[in-house]
């Protein structure tokens, strides 16, 4: 039996997606309308179902034919290094949005440019100067020239 | 169109500081390589929220046009080009970079890329407001088809694979659908936030689409390529002559005008852009010239026309943006969002109740092109010295400044969580080779198919035949039809060749 491929993952994903929209569109949305409008259903409805369509023959394409994405990333150390920089990129960009919800900007844009730094090794003194001068200057640049409060 | 009022509105110190602004930040942008124009036009836009329109636009405008020259500067000097549309231009700039001729190949990439953004304004100021005023006899059927044209063709040209282009599409189409209902106005997909009333804000879909996941996705793709490209710097010598002398000029005019034409032409073509049009003209002069041997090992006539090619297409890409509301590339798809954000109607009445306003987005487009040339052979070499900063460098602080860029425009951290959402999409759409153009274009024109099915219906109490009842529409729907069979077939033609 073929392996199951992140292509086919993403397939399945998005008919599954399609198919919750088809059942929101058809359980939220009022199904008439007046003067001859066929109603706010008709599109949503029609591109689900088109979704759901491409979504099955996405699926069938990538059992036939895998395209490789995160496959073999395991196997290969260089790949393995740059996924799993590029992971911990996200989870500190995924950081910095929930701290910036708390944290003045100043503080959470210096952790998360110092995190990055940190994963990608440079040296102490560089982070901290990079992460202070960057988040500073961009700090002056919205908030001082352009009036953008960005202390949510 | 009164030119002479919008020649004084933009000839004021203040708009040209503006255009110099967007020159600069899209000669920096555009030379470095993973930064492209449209995430440098995304990234700018919120930034011109608070501007006055004519201000803004300048600035946008600004690194547009500059973006795409500059995109050549490193294509010329490491191989590698600095935005999509210069792929071409490494053809022949790297070869005679390589000979020692950095300076006088960025000086035919500054000099032509002016020509071709020129021709194309021109060409743009002649053509836009004809296809508008045809456009104007345009019905809701017509509507209907035109965007699905636009989207059609867009498709078409995902070369790697047509299902999933209609796919991402689909799924632009779907997002367009989450607000308010655009004729009753019904709540749609909304779970009752507030933010999402007003359907998902274009711009943030769009920094997190392309800036995000390109970050990102450069990340993950991280190859040490930071070595080879201060061996190549390293290479560059400091004194050669920069200006083509006038034998030169002679041998490149015809290569350069000829890549203009195609530039405009391509550009008008919903879903092409700079890219496709630079290949297509070197190859086309290449077949014309007397020394096609020389194409591909530092062919001057080749990098004139690419570098008057790809700047041409701006211009064509604008055209059909300003005069339809269809926009020509990703860059223009965002451009068409400012203008929403501005309280501007995109489409053809834009030329007959902002004339004023259009009038003068020519007007700033010359000037931006006449500006590129003096920044251009001035600064170009030095924007090499950008090239020797670390890739990791310059995409941290682009993360942070999307962040930021998502959040400023509503000061809404809806939009941010939006941004931080297409991100992640987009970047598992680029692993896995769906094309994200479509899915823009879907998001952008979803609501104007919509719109113009509904109300073509309603015309005709439900009958879909008032859908092709005219010449016009049976026209566009024959277009939509074979820009989305002809890959199909070319395809099958491929595998049974193939086999």
């Amino acid at each position: 039996m073929k392996k199951i491929t992140g292509d086919t993952i993403l397939g399945a994903v998005f008919a599954a997606a399609a198919a919750i929209m088809l059942w929101l569109t058809n359980t939220t949305l009022p199904s008439k309308a007046p003067m001859g409008d066929p109603g706010a259903r008709i599109f949503p409805t029609g591109v689900s179902i088109a979704i759901l369509i491409l979504a099955v023959a996405v699926i069938v394409r990538s059992v036939r034919k895998p395209i490789r994405g995160f496959e073999g990333v395991l196997q290969d150390p260089e790949k393995k290094q740059s996924a799993t920089r590029a992971l911990l990129v996200f989870l500190d960009l995924a950081l910095f949005l929930l701290l910036w919800n708390y944290i003045p900007f100043l503080a959470a844009g210096f952790i998360f440019l110092f995190l990055q730094c940190m994963i990608f090794r440079e040296k102490l003194l560089f982070s901290v100067i990079y992460s202070a001068s960057v988040t500073v200057a961009l700090y002056v640049m919205f908030s001082v020239f352009l009036k953008v409060r960005l202390n949510l | 169109m009164d030119y002479l009022s919008a020649i004084q509105h933009v000839l004021n110190p203040a708009v040209l500081l503006f255009i110099l602004a967007g020159v600069m930040v899209g000669l920096v942008v555009g030379t470095l390589p993973g930064l492209t124009s449209v995430m440098a036009v995304s990234l700018i836009t919120p930034l011109t929220f608070k501007l006055d329109s004519t201000y803004g636009f300048a600035m946008l405008l600004g690194v547009y046009n500059s973006a795409i020259f500059s995109g050549g500067i490193s294509a010329i000097a490491i191989n590698t080009p600095g935005t999509p549309a210069s792929i071409a231009q490494t053809f022949d700039g790297y070869s005679l970079s390589r000979r020692g001729r950095t300076g006088f190949a960025l000086g035919v990439n500054t000099i032509y890329s002016v020509f071709g953004g020129l021709f194309s304004t021109v060409c743009l100021m002649i053509a836009c407001e004809p296809l508008a005023r045809l456009a104007l006899h345009f019905g809701s059927a017509e509507y209907f088809w035109l965007a699905f044209f636009g989207l059609a063709m867009m498709i078409s040209i995902s070369h790697a694979n047509v299902v999933k282009g209609l796919l991402a599409g689909a799924i632009g189409l779907l997002l367009s659908t989450v607000g308010l209902d655009p004729l009753l106005g019904n709540k749609r997909f909304t779970f009752d936030n507030v933010s999402l009333l007003n359907g998902i804000t274009f711009i943030p879909v769009m920094i997190g689409l392309f800036g995000i996941s390109e970050m990102l996705y450069q990340m993950y793709t991280h190859k040490k390529t930071d070595e080879r490209r201060e061996e190549d710097i390293a290479h560059m010598g400091d004194k050669e002559r920069v200006l083509p002398t006038a034998k030169e000029h002679r041998r490149m005019t015809l290569p350069a005008l000829l890549g203009s034409i195609i530039g405009v032409v391509v550009g008008v073509v919903p879903g092409t852009g700079g890219d496709i049009s630079a290949l297509i003209s070197w190859d086309v002069t290449k077949r014309i010239s007397k020394h096609p041997e020389e194409y591909g090992n530092g062919s001057i006539e080749g990098l004139a026309a690419t570098s008057a090619s790809n700047n041409g297409a701006v211009g064509g890409a604008l055209t059909t943006a300003l005069a339809l509301g269809i926009p020509g590339d990703s860059s223009t798809a965002v451009l068409l969002g400012a203008l929403t954000m501005y309280g501007m109607v995109t489409g053809p009445t834009l030329l007959t109740k902002s004339a004023d306003f259009v009038g003068r987005l020519y007007i700033i487009m010359l000037v931006a092109n006449l500006i590129i040339l003096p920044v251009g052979l001035l600064t170009a070499k030095a924007c090499i010295k950008l090239l020797s900063v670390k890739s990791n460098y310059i995409q941290m602080a682009v993360l942070l400044i999307c962040c930021i860029g998502a959040y400023s425009m509503n000061r809404s951290y809806t939009d941010v969580i939006i941004m931080f959402i297409a991100g992640i999409a987009g970047f598992f759409f680029r692993m896995y080779q769906y094309p994200l153009g479509p899915m823009v274009l879907g998001l952008l024109l979803g609501e104007m198919c919509e719109t113009n099915l509904r109300r073509t219906l309603m015309l005709s109490n439900g009958n879909p035949v008032r859908l092709i009842n005219t010449p016009i529409a049976i026209a566009l729907m024959i277009l939509v039809v074979a820009a989305l069979v002809s890959p199909l077939i070319s395809d099958l033609r491929a595998k049974k060749k193939a086999k």
